[in-house]
């Protein structure tokens, strides 16, 4: 327990003090780092804890980012308004499209969420007169004190911060572990009386909460928002973050999209074949390591944990026993 | 002609699920590569009198070999895994794939020179139709028969009907089911190649053309009923219709509409027009 708190505190310190000492573009890099780490959980929070494997997080990343922007450029509402705007555009979609979707299992579900976010894609993208196509939105600027990139990376990671502790808690309490069971098997939750349709639905919708969460930080932080940020390859990024850092882990999302905000500065640098290297890892971490890098770590710790404690029995737990 | 182009494309993809169990997100991007690579024997035989002919049949081997070698090194390590995992790894086939065909044949779109015969309209009682038109239907019903005779009289059809049902008892029997599975394969790539070589013939080649059809694709898959082969065909026909309709009147809205159609049917009918209700889970 003690542990917990200690690892807790020295990360929420780590944060802060990041935002005092980096200079303009490392900041940039921070921040970017916390707000796809906010698009993982909500991939993560599907995959890694319901069992759904959702290729369509990015169509509620596109529309709180729109949801936000729209009304803050065309009409000049105000800043927090928009705010709400955004966030309930991106749960008012994730519930009548999650409605269809969460009908169906396994291989249907995923097809099901490509659709989604391709045809999220399509209208942004055709509705010239509204979204203004594929122009996008250009000029956003955060009003006031946010303007600066240090109040800026502050107002990200207290959004942020606020978002992982509602993650912690809806994953640990009674809701989160029917979902696990829900995603160890579905038949038995049914028989056990868990409403498997509303548990979903009810994970999916948070999930588009947390993907518009971001989609409005990211909207104001890169100036722009554009129809590709609702492509289903957008989609794949948080697929990449969520798989990288181990889905059912509760770093798992930090750590997925620290490693890729750094790749994607530097790898992206060198070389322009940038989609063929995530492919390849996706594709290492899926064969070889399913934990993904946390899930590597702890079980390698808990390895030398249990080799400390007893020198010569090999318990079935010590055996990254999945 | 557009439900010839989804039966094509939708066809193996469905093939390859009912008979194997395995949903293969890059056949997509096979489908691409399959255009690619017949534009890129069509312009090295350019001088000769049937390069298109001929570009058709080596680009269809060519495909072949590379669907034998994708199921040599990466299918056939997936086939026990879990139907997350497998559409992962097939994902980042798509990611790789893409980026691979970037890197060949770089990013600017390519035409490929049509033999006249294909260049002609053919005129009847008024009606004016191109032959390309007419070269991708016939593709497409032929294929759409063949399929349905090979699974319906053949021996490797009926074995494959019947792993489509019971895995366990096929290879119980003593049948190589492995070898069956790298036969599944292949055709379904075949099939996704005769959609790309057809698409040469209408289009232009780009790497766009894949993310263009897969909304459609997968909501053609999921109408008429995962792994249901005459569901397929049913529905390709009600979606392509759909299509050249509403390209007519509402062009903007023609993608949405059959996105629309398949949110109506999923919530009548879960598993599709043709598909079973058991294997929905």
């Amino acid at each position: 327990m003690r542990h917990k708190w200690l690892v807790t505190s020295f990360l929420g310190l780590f944060w802060i003090f990041l935002g005092l000492v980096l200079g303009d573009f490392w900041l940039h890099v921070a921040t970017e780092c916390l707000i796809m780490m906010l698009f993982a959980i909500s991939f993560s929070l599907l995959y890694g804890h319901t069992g759904l494997l959702s290729f369509g997080q990015a169509a509620y990343f596109a529309v709180g980012a729109y949801g936000f922007a729209l009304p803050f450029m065309r009409f000049s509402v105000p800043f927090p308004v928009c705010f709400f705007i955004g966030l309930v555009s991106s749960i008012l979609w994730a519930w009548i499209t999650g409605y269809i979707c969460v009908r169906l299992a396994g291989i249907y579900f995923a097809i099901m969420t490509v659709v989604v976010t391709q045809s999220t894609f399509y209208i942004i993208f055709q509705w010239y007169g509204f979204t203004g196509g594929d122009d996008g939105i250009q000029g956003i600027f955060p009003p006031g004190f946010l303007s600066n990139p240090h109040w800026y990376y502050y107002y990200v990671l207290a959004i942020v911060a606020a978002a992982f502790i509602i993650y912690y808690k809806i994953i640990n309490s009674p809701f989160g572990l029917s979902l696990k069971c829900i995603r160890e098997n579905m038949v038995r939750s049914q028989f056990v009386g868990v409403n498997v349709h509303r548990h979903r639905l009810r994970a999916f919708i948070i999930a588009g909460f947390f993907a518009g969460l971001s989609g409005i930080l990211f909207a104001p932080f890169t100036r722009t928002v554009v129809p590709q940020m609702g492509n289903w390859t957008s989609s794949g990024h948080a697929v990449f973050m969520g798989i990288l850092g181990g889905a059912s882990q509760l770093l798992g999302p930090m750590v997925g999209a620290v490693v890729w905000v750094f790749l994607d500065a530097f790898v992206a640098g060198f070389t322009e074949h940038w989609p063929l290297i995530i492919g390849l890892v996706i594709f290492t971490i899926v064969l070889f390591m399913p934990g993904g890098l946390v899930g590597l770590v702890t079980s390698y710790l808990r390895t030398a944990k249990d080799k400390r404690h007893s020198e010569t029995w090999v318990t079935p737990e010590s055996e990254g026993f999945k | 002609m557009r439900s010839a182009l989804y039966f094509l494309v939708t066809s193996g993809l469905t093939l390859l699920f009912g008979v194997v169990g395995t949903l293969n997100m890059s056949h997509f991007s096979l489908y691409m590569i399959a255009s690619y690579v017949t534009w890129s024997f069509a312009s090295l035989l350019r001088n000769y009198q049937f390069s298109f002919w001929a570009a058709f049949f080596l680009s269809a081997l060519t495909m072949c070999f590379l669907a034998f070698i994708i199921e040599r090194l990466v299918m056939r390590r997936l086939y026990k895994r879990e139907l997350g995992e497998q559409l992962l790894i097939t994902f980042a086939m798509v990611y790789i794939l893409d980026d691979l065909v970037k890197m060949i044949w770089g990013s600017s779109p390519l035409f490929v020179t049509r033999p006249p015969i294909l260049t002609a309209i053919a005129t009847w009682r008024n009606v004016n139709l191109p032959a390309s038109g007419i070269f991708l239907l016939i593709l497409g019903l032929a294929s759409g028969l063949g399929t349905w005779l090979m699974l319906s009289k053949t021996r490797l059809g009926r074995i494959s009907r019947a792993a489509y049902s019971y895995k366990e008892m096929v290879s119980a029997l003593g049948i190589p089911i492995q070898h069956i599975y790298l036969a599944m394969f292949i055709l379904s790539v075949f099939l996704a190649t005769l959609a790309g070589i057809a698409w040469t013939v209408m289009g232009m080649v780009d790497l766009g053309q894949a993310h263009s059809l897969l909304i459609e694709c997968f909501c053609v898959m999921v109408i008429g009923g995962m792994g249901s082969f005459a569901g397929t065909a049913l529905s390709a026909l009600i979606c392509g219709m759909t299509y050249s309709f509403a390209i007519l009147f509402v062009p903007k809205l023609a993608t949405l509409l059959i996105f629309l159609l398949a949110g109506i049917i999923l919530v009548i009918r879960p598993w599709g027009l043709l598909g079973r209700a058991g294997r929905l889970h």
